[in-house]
């Protein structure tokens, strides 16, 4: 591992949602739909593309925390 | 919209808010780690090894999808009820349906990179898995407020509070 990957991936992870999060508390502060809003239209109207989703997100969650077991 | 949907939305922003400072200072901790940090001896750390770590990720993660559910519930205060829906208005917001088709070509992109450095040995290149487990060895508890935060904005952002049933979603 390098210092440059783990930037990398800390930009990614809390950095790509901290932007994401602030879009949708300034959409909600202005009175707007927030981004949540109009994704959770999108998504209630394509369930499939919800439930591939949490099926992906469970996914990840079994593969990269329960992977931690024994080094 | 309901009499108290002003309500609703001042503690949506509260709660969006504290999410925010919560992401903000956890973000510029992981820079803080990564500059002063020794990123080259992850795995020598007794956390990163210890079973336990792993598995309370995974249900802190699972409990944040349950408590974004219930901030939703705020939302749907907001919105006077479920959400109504209508082909128009999902037809009007293309530009939705163009981001999550950019997040899933980015989110393949990043598993393909896994799988590629899963099968191959040695560490090289190293996987998202060997950073996510560095991560939870260098702060077990930072990490665990990460996957919940994480949780938290999956659950309220794709498991709304909706009277609709998957099956008949155009029905009211």
């Amino acid at each position: 591992m390098t210092k440059i990957g783990f930037f990398i991936f800390v930009a990614a992870v809390p950095g790509l949602l901290w932007f994401v999060a602030l879009f949708d508390w300034y959409m909600t502060l202005r009175r707007k739909a927030p981004l949540g809003h109009h994704l959770q239209v999108f998504l209630l109207a394509h369930p499939w593309l919800a439930a591939v989703l949490a099926v992906v997100y469970a996914a990840m969650l079994a593969h990269f925390f329960l992977h931690i077991d024994h080094g | 919209m309901r009499a108290h949907a002003e309500t609703s939305r001042k503690v949506e922003l509260v709660v969006l808010g504290g999410l925010l400072l919560i992401l903000g200072a956890m973000l510029f901790y992981g820079f803080f780690r990564v500059i002063v940090g020794d990123v080259t001896h992850c795995g020598e750390k007794r956390f990163a090894t210890v079973w336990p770590t792993g598995v309370e990720l995974a249900a802190v993660s699972v409990v944040g999808f349950v408590v974004g559910r219930l901030v939703g519930y705020l939302r749907k205060s907001r919105y006077g009820g479920p959400l109504v829906l209508n082909r128009a208005a999902v037809g009007s917001d293309a530009v939705v349906g163009w981001a999550l088709m950019g997040f899933l070509i980015f989110a393949t992109v990043l598993l393909g990179y896994e799988t590629f450095a899963v099968v191959h040995p040695g560490g090289d290149p190293p996987p998202i898995t060997s950073y996510v487990r560095c991560a939870a060895a260098d702060n077990p508890w930072v990490s665990e407020l990460a996957a919940f935060i994480l949780g938290v904005l999956l659950g309220n952002w794709i498991w709304y509070p909706s009277s609709k049933r998957p099956w008949r979603p155009w029905k009211s």
